[in-house]
């Protein structure tokens, strides 16, 4: 990879390093935005404690993680010790790698392999010679690699829930990888990490629907239903087959079942739908934190030619930056002064989920409404000289 | 002859159950403490030489109150302490009680080893005391009830050696005691408040004190006077007692006593069903010199006793029924040769205090000091705290510090930090479950242990908050178990001979004490009670624009705006009134009609252009 | 969802907007400013009334007669201060104050704590003489006045601060419900003043205000001018969020206080004895006696122009939204199909030497669309470069002053925003300065107009506006008696203050230093750099 890439990496990982030596980090780690009862460290340690005390932690209320997670943070802390904040910030830049070969294999993916200019070559006769400016070229594909990273490295979202100690960063390793394996189109490896995803938080089972969809359509042609109905059915059971036997496992871990009651469309291009089912788990997951907007966003580049047909992008931004600071300061205000009270923090998160829902909606418009012009050609002019009113019917 | 006969077999039939062998004793025990208080302690005991192994055990009641009886014996209750209060026991300043209670009320009963489910033993349990005392002891559910490990042993004989698993504990700190519950109280005194030593109990009085607590106990001890170990026969003890603090100076500048003072009562005769009614004033001058009150009458004698440190105390004997009847009245009086200068209390060698920690409505803490200010002795003690289930207690913050108690630590300061060896901790359940905690230590001579936890508060359902959500949720105050301390200035059943009373054996075998530090009061973070109405109206829209805008981009597809199919608003209300108008006057609509229909041909124009060169253009491509 | 789908008739709503702008902000700025300052007119606001109807203050009839016994005890302090203070040694007599509480029966408990140096703090825990308290009532004496006071609260919290190390505390009790903080100067006074104002601009429920408020003297003087005054004086004393008294440290821990001051008297006509500031207090710690729930039914935001009459944050934000709408116009006045802030904060980050790089990216832009290998060979070319046009390839047609200042503008509108939140007062005074200079600057060709905007710009510099402040406290809110030591008074006010500022932020948690720091004067620094950007 390039060298801007390690720069933005080598940047990432020295804010992350100085903000947990820095005094608000223990701000950051109790922010309920960022560390919700199902991820919160605070609560992981609580639970490792009452395991060498030698309580089960799920005869509690406390901790939600799931058993094999339990073992795997406790080699985390016995490997680590004190010094576990650095595993997060080795985590972080894990993913960021991912996503940038993600990004590459999602620049194949569009430049040669099964959708995009293919399609485009195919049906390049379908569309208007004035959409040649819409085509996509591989060297904006290619540029996307460094947005990905950056936004991922930088995005103080992600940074917050990296210092907060979320345990959610697993969850989105699974997803990432889940989303990778799928791009490179190894069934088996995309079906296990969807099913450790789940394992780890239950919204994400949504997305075996696309990978089914995407591994049907892989490499055919044509596509009949018995062949789509096929392909899912078959996905779905690698899946299931994965998670039963991860469950199986914490089952033999833990020696019971009691860990189950104390932890629990369609577009023509599946890794966009993939990708929409990211938003709205973040949007709609009961317990939702940055570390799932995080995600979301540092994927958003992929879409870059997308951003020109989206119309709130400055809205939306706008709406997203004025919550992440009337958050914390409403928090205050009614948590430890007393004197704002619930209404005026409900308000705000409301708010930022509809920021958020503006978001996905205004990218499939801008999604559908570059389909259309590829087929129209975009901007061709009324004899009055008025751009045309394209509408929804 | 006959008739004689069949009388005498009767009577013979019958005769068992007239003689129930059973007795009362009456007893009063006053004790003026340092800057004007005085400790007043009532007991009545009513012992009856009945068991459970014995075939008619609990059936012809003649002391004991029958309608308890009833209960302990359906429900195979072993032991019963239940105490009712109002105000806090000062330990800094009021030194030892003979029977400690905390504030609110406070109920733990041991059950038979044959009691088959006792937790519905305990549910039945509460809700009929619940009834008996006028008391909401019916709140005591599973949510705060727990079953402690090491803090409560069987203080009489006991069926098994005292396992948790029959032993259950609530108490509600909230519980507001007054009137309504002194009275059942009083019903169950076999004289009642009509004669003898509860006369005294007046409400009007009672709750103007400082502190007062009646109490229930129920045991079954010995009936030779052999060790619990090597018991034989026992016997069933009921003690019903009632402790007041008073402060005389406030009402009076001075702080002289007397029971028309006290109590604006006086014992006029004794209760005829009592063995004994013997009343005992501490008359132990603090300082040297002569006593520093006079009593008036004289007692009839005084007994000296000593204290485990040695220390001598005189304790005045009044035998009540030689100083009433033939229309003499008993009002005992102190009378003081000085006025009270207050000085700076002197706190007893083992107390606690309890305090919260932190502020905000989103963590808090708990702070508990214990102190142990012998110079020489390290003391065990068991702390133990229940925490209810809405503060998430969070075990891995615990910490144990020791610090020199003349010392003036910081806060910030760190003591010498011990890890408990071994604690009992049950971590609680939304709903279902209280965290529980209990930790042994040994205190070092001379120090102050404080113990420290952080917890987190959880967000109620809306409903589940009581009408006066901002007065704060109660946390109950810590119990503190320690066997009694070498400074105890009370006398006890081992040091008098001369007195035979059983209010000073209330101990048994093993000697305790249980220090009640003070309750807490948490804020939780309330909503505003108007909220649900905003939430559903509002999440309801944000979602619906989701949903809405989604199926709306899903499900239909792009064209290019055509005026001939999509008319505007502006087009359709000029059709509307032109169909509703055309009737009445189609002279005034014919020129807006053609205007219309010119715009409309000139859009159709435009508009056949557009897409006769956008397909051209597509041709051509 | 109308708006969102349908482009034109935003477009339609922007023109209008944009065709308009100037003629609508300065209408906007000007009814804002004058809408704040009507706040105070008695048909504007409304009169206070008791939410928390367990206060009755009513019901309380006051016993207290014990005048001879205060003046003897202060008679005897006096002495006793006089003899300690032959050898200099301004200390507060602990040990006396100690016997006399304990002479009158209180608990009394001494609590150490140490800041340079060990200070002592003694406070006093009574049940008093009635059995109708409900309540333990806390008598707190403290040396140097704030830090003393802070010192006891994290001690009482258990809490710590990093300055300021407060002992373990031996007597402590519950919640703190209320806390009323007395400055009384001497022995009879001309009128007493509420203080409400606490740290960081937060403010008491209004309630407490009610309840002493209703025990107290009633408001003589009345009228809108003096309603302005009061109004005004409160907001000046609420913005920089500095406590006007010890009461202000409790805001923090959810302890509803206020200051009461006794005024020395002036030719006033009648004068109050220690017989009644001593009813005053007992009526109100009788009405919190009665009070069973924490302080939550009346207003926490609100403006007081005088203790009668209120003005709550319903009121006041309108006016406020009014005076901050030209930063929102302004911004919809750009074009902002072409904004988002994924390339604003690019271009912020690129901002220093962005000029060579627009040329850059023209030339590459043309050849990116020839072919497309050439652009995957280009990554071989310098790697910093390389990154540098990636950001400004994300920069927008448009000349990019419009940009940044777009970014000013919003960041100074989201300032505005939270600050208001928190402390309406100093959001408006901020707002009043900022707005108009920051709609107004930009770059230009005309050296008059440049020269017009330096002076503008560095008044609202942050510095500036300290000075300015200083000016008015010095002249306007306690002017000094001859204007040629004006000047001085002014500068050792610029000195103290920022001194006073630093020091408040480590002992108190001051939020106004690290708030001007951090963001206040980033954004003004913007709007300075904008001005040298090229105008085209």
């Amino acid at each position: 990879m390039g060298f801007p890439l390690l720069i933005t990496i080598v940047v990432g990982i020295s804010i992350r390093v100085w903000l947990f030596r820095s005094p608000v980090l223990d701000w950051v780690t109790s922010r309920n935005e960022i560390s919700s009862p199902l991820t919160s460290w605070k609560r992981v340690t609580e639970g490792l404690t009452l395991q060498k005390m030698g309580i089960s932690p799920y005869t509690g209320d406390i901790f939600h993680e799931m058993p094999l997670m339990l073992r795997l943070y406790r080699s985390i802390d016995n490997f680590f010790g004190p010094a576990v904040n650095i595993c997060f910030v080795i985590l972080d830049v894990i993913i960021a790698i991912l996503l940038e070969r993600i990004a590459s294999h999602f620049g194949k993916y569009m430049a040669s392999t099964c959708l995009w200019l293919t399609k485009q070559n195919r049906e390049v006769r379908d569309y208007s010679p004035d959409a040649s400016k819409l085509i996509l070229r591989t060297n904006q594909l290619g540029l996307s690699k460094l947005y990905v990273v950056a936004v991922y490295m930088l995005n103080p979202y992600v940074v917050a829930a990296c210092v907060g100690k979320s345990t959610a960063v697993f969850t989105n390793l699974a997803i990432v990888l889940a989303i990778l394996y799928t791009l490179k189109g190894r069934q088996l490896a995309s079906a296990m990490f969807i099913a450790c995803a789940t394992y780890m938080s239950l919204y994400s089972c949504m997305l075996i629907i696309p990978g089914a969809f995407f591994f049907a359509q892989k490499d055919r042609k044509v596509l009949t239903h018995i062949q789509l109905i096929q392909s899912v059915i078959h996905h779905l059971l690698v899946v299931l087959v994965c998670l039963v036997a991860l469950l199986y496992l914490s089952f033999m871990v833990e020696g019971s079942w009691k860990f189950l009651n104390s932890t629990y469309m369609f577009v023509s291009d599946p890794i966009f739908y993939m990708y929409l089912l990211l938003i709205f788990m973040a949007i709609f997951k009961s317990y939702p934190t940055y570390a799932d907007t995080a995600l979301y966003l540092s994927l958003l580049p992929l879409w870059k030619h997308v951003f020109p047909y989206m119309r709130n992008n400055f809205l939306v931004s706008c709406m997203l930056v004025a919550c992440t600071l009337l958050g914390p300061v409403l928090w205050y205000l009614w948590i430890y002064a007393g004197s704002a009270n619930a209404n005026f923090y409900f308000a705000i998160t409301l708010a930022y989920s509809s920021a958020q829902i503006f978001l996905v909606t205004d990218l499939l418009y801008g999604y559908l409404r570059r389909d259309y012009d590829l087929l129209h050609g975009p901007g061709d002019l009324m004899a009055d000289g008025k751009s045309p009113k394209v509408i929804l019917e | 002859m006959t008739g004689i006969v069949s009388i005498l077999i009767l009577l013979s039939v019958f005769l068992p159950v007239f003689c129930v062998d059973d007795g009362l004793k009456e007893e009063l025990y006053i004790k003026p403490l340092q800057n004007g208080h005085v400790y007043i302690h009532f007991q009545f005991t009513t012992l009856w030489n009945t068991s459970r192994d014995e075939p008619n055990f609990f059936e012809h009641f003649h002391l004991f109150p029958k309608p308890l009886g009833e209960v302990l014996k359906m429900w195979g209750v072993e032991e019963l302490h239940l105490s009712l209060t109002q105000g806090l026991w000062r330990w800094d300043k009021w030194d030892y009680p003979l029977q400690e209670a905390p504030p609110g009320a406070e109920l733990w009963a041991w059950f038979h080893k044959d009691t088959l489910d006792v937790d519905e033993a305990w549910k039945n349990l509460i809700n009929i005391l619940s009834g008996m005392f006028c008391a909401s002891l019916n709140f005591m559910d599973a949510a705060n009830t727990v079953a402690p490990k090491w803090s409560f042993r069987p203080e009489g004989v006991s069926s098994h050696g005292g396992f948790k698993q029959f032993i259950r504990y609530a108490s509600l700190p909230r519980e507001m005691v007054c009137t309504e519950n002194l009275t059942p109280w009083k019903k169950l005194l076999p004289c009642g408040a009509r004669s003898g030593l509860g006369v005294l109990s007046n409400a009007m009085k009672l709750y103007d004190a400082s502190y007062s607590s009646i109490g229930v106990h129920f045991r079954s001890v010995c009936r030779d006077n052999s060790t619990l170990s090597t018991c034989t026969k026992t016997s069933v003890e009921l003690r019903q007692t009632l402790s007041i603090v008073f402060e005389p100076v406030l009402s009076s500048k001075t702080q002289d006593w007397s029971f028309k003072r006290l109590f604006n009562r006086m014992l006029n005769n004794v209760c005829p069903l009592a063995e004994s009614s013997n009343i005992y004033v501490d008359t132990t001058n603090e300082r040297v010199g002569e006593p520093s009150f006079s009593l008036s009458p004289e007692a009839e004698r005084v007994e000296t006793f000593q204290t485990p440190t040695g220390q001598d105390r005189q304790l005045a004997v009044y035998n009540v029924e030689n100083y009433v009847g033939y229309n003499r009245v008993l009002n005992i009086a102190a009378k003081y040769r000085t006025n009270l200068e207050y000085k700076p209390p002197v706190p007893p060698m083992v107390s606690a205090h309890q305090f919260q920690t932190g502020y905000g409505q989103e963590k808090g803490g708990v702070l508990c000091l214990i102190y142990n200010r012998s110079p020489t002795q390290t003391i065990p003690v068991v702390y133990m705290q229940t925490l209810p289930w809405f503060l998430r207690l969070y075990v891995h913050t615990l910490t144990v510090e020791h610090f020199p108690v003349d010392m003036h630590v910081s806060v910030s300061a760190k003591g010498n930090v011990t890890r408990p060896s071994n604690l009992y901790y049950v971590p609680g359940r939304d709903h279902q479950q209280a965290y529980f905690l209990e930790i042994p230590l040994w205190l070092p001579p001379g120090t102050v242990t404080r113990i420290s936890f952080q917890f987190e508060r959880a967000l109620l359902k809306w409903t589940e908050y009581p009408p006066d959500a901002n007065h704060g949720f109660y946390v109950n105050s810590a119990v503190i178990t320690t066997p009694v301390p070498p400074d105890w200035s009370l006398p006890r059943f081992t040091e008098i001979k001369a007195v035979k009373s059983s209010m000073f054996s209330r101990f048994g075998d093993l000697a305790v004490l249980r220090i009640h530090t003070e309750h807490l009061l948490v804020l939780l973070p309330t909503p505003d009670f108007s909220m649900p109405y905003n939430v559903i109206c509002l999440a309801c829209t944000v979602i619906a624009i989701a949903f809405g805008s989604i199926h709306n981009l899903t499900t239909r597809r792009f064209v290019i705006y055509d005026p001939k199919i999509h008319k505007g608003i502006k087009d359709k209300l000029k059709a509307l009134l032109r169909r509703v108008f055309c009737k009445k006057s189609s002279s005034l609509d014919d020129g807006k009609k053609d205007q219309d229909a010119r715009g409309i041909s000139h859009h159709v124009r435009s508009d056949d252009e557009a897409f006769v060169e956008k397909s051209g253009q597509l041709k051509d491509s | 969802m109308g708006l969102l789908t349908n482009p034109q008739a935003r477009a339609r709503i922007s023109q209008l907007v944009s065709k308009y702008n100037n003629i609508i902000s300065c209408l906007c700025y000007v009814a804002g400013v004058l809408g704040f300052l009507a706040l105070a007119h008695k048909n504007v606001n409304a009169g206070n009334y008791f939410s928390e109807n367990a206060l009755l203050p009513g019901l309380v009839e006051p016993d207290f007669y014990h005048d001879f016994g205060a003046f003897a005890h202060l008679r005897s302090l006096n002495a006793h201060i006089r003899s300690l203070n032959e050898d200099k040694s301004y200390k507060i007599p602990v040990d006396w104050l100690e016997d006399r509480f304990r002479e009158i029966g209180l608990d009394v408990y001494i609590h150490n704590y140490s800041f340079m140096y060990p200070e002592k703090l003694l406070r006093g825990q009574v049940f008093t003489g009635h059995t109708y308290w409900a309540k333990d009532i806390i008598f707190l004496v403290t040396e140097n006045e704030q830090i003393g006071m802070q010192a006891w609260l994290d001690a009482y919290h258990s809490t710590q601060n990093q300055y300021i190390f407060a002992g373990e505390m031996a007597g402590r009790s519950g919640a703190i419900q209320a806390a009323i903080n007395l400055e009384i100067p001497t022995e009879t006074i001309g009128r007493l003043n509420i203080k409400p104002e606490g740290l960081n601009g937060q403010l008491p429920n209004l309630d407490l205000i009610n309840t002493v408020a209703d025990h107290r003297f009633p408001d003589s003087t009345s009228g809108y001018k003096h309603g302005l005054e009061t109004m005004l004086r409160m907001m000046w004393n609420q913005a920089p969020g500095v406590p006007t008294g010890n009461h202000g440290l409790f805001h923090r821990y959810h302890i509803e206080a206020l200051t009461l001051e006794g005024m020395r008297l002036k030719i006033s006509k009648r004068s109050m004895g220690l017989v009644d500031i001593g009813r005053v207090i007992e009526g109100v710690f009788r009405s919190l006696n009665n009070l069973l729930e924490r302080f939550h039914q009346s207003f926490f935001f609100y403006i007081l122009p005088s203790t009668d009459r209120y003005v709550s944050i319903g009121l006041y934000m309108p006016p406020f939204g009014l005076l901050v709408a030209p930063v929102l116009i302004k911004i919809s006045f750009f074009d902002t199909a072409f904004l988002d802030l994924f390339q604003a904060i690019a271009l912020w980050i690129s901002y220093g030497n962005h000029k060579s790089e627009v040329a850059g990216k023209h030339s590459e832009g043309k050849d990116e669309m020839s072919d497309k290998t050439e652009a995957t060979e280009k990554t071989s070319e310098p790697p910093v470069a390389e990154s540098f046009n990636t950001v400004i390839s994300l920069m927008p047609k448009g000349p990019d002053w419009q940009l940044l200042k777009c970014v000013g503008l919003l960041t100074v509108a989201l300032l505005l925003a939270v600050i208001s939140v928190m402390n309406i007062s100093l959001a408006f005074f901020i707002a009043t300065m900022w707005v108009p200079v920051m709609v107004l600057v930009r770059p230009t060709k005309s050296r008059l107009l440049r020269f017009l905007q330096y002076p503008l710009l560095l008044l609202v510099s942050p510095m500036g506006m300290l000075f300015l402040a200083c000016l008015i406290q010095t002249t306007v809110v306690d002017p000094v008696k001859n204007l040629d030591d004006m000047l001085p008074n002014m500068l050792t006010a610029v000195q103290t203050s920022l001194l006073t500022a630093v020091i408040d932020t480590y002992f108190y948690g001051n939020w106004l230093f690290a708030m001007v720091t951090l963001t206040l004067l980033p954004a003004w620094t913007l709007f300075w750099s904008l001005m040298w950007t090229h105008p085209y």
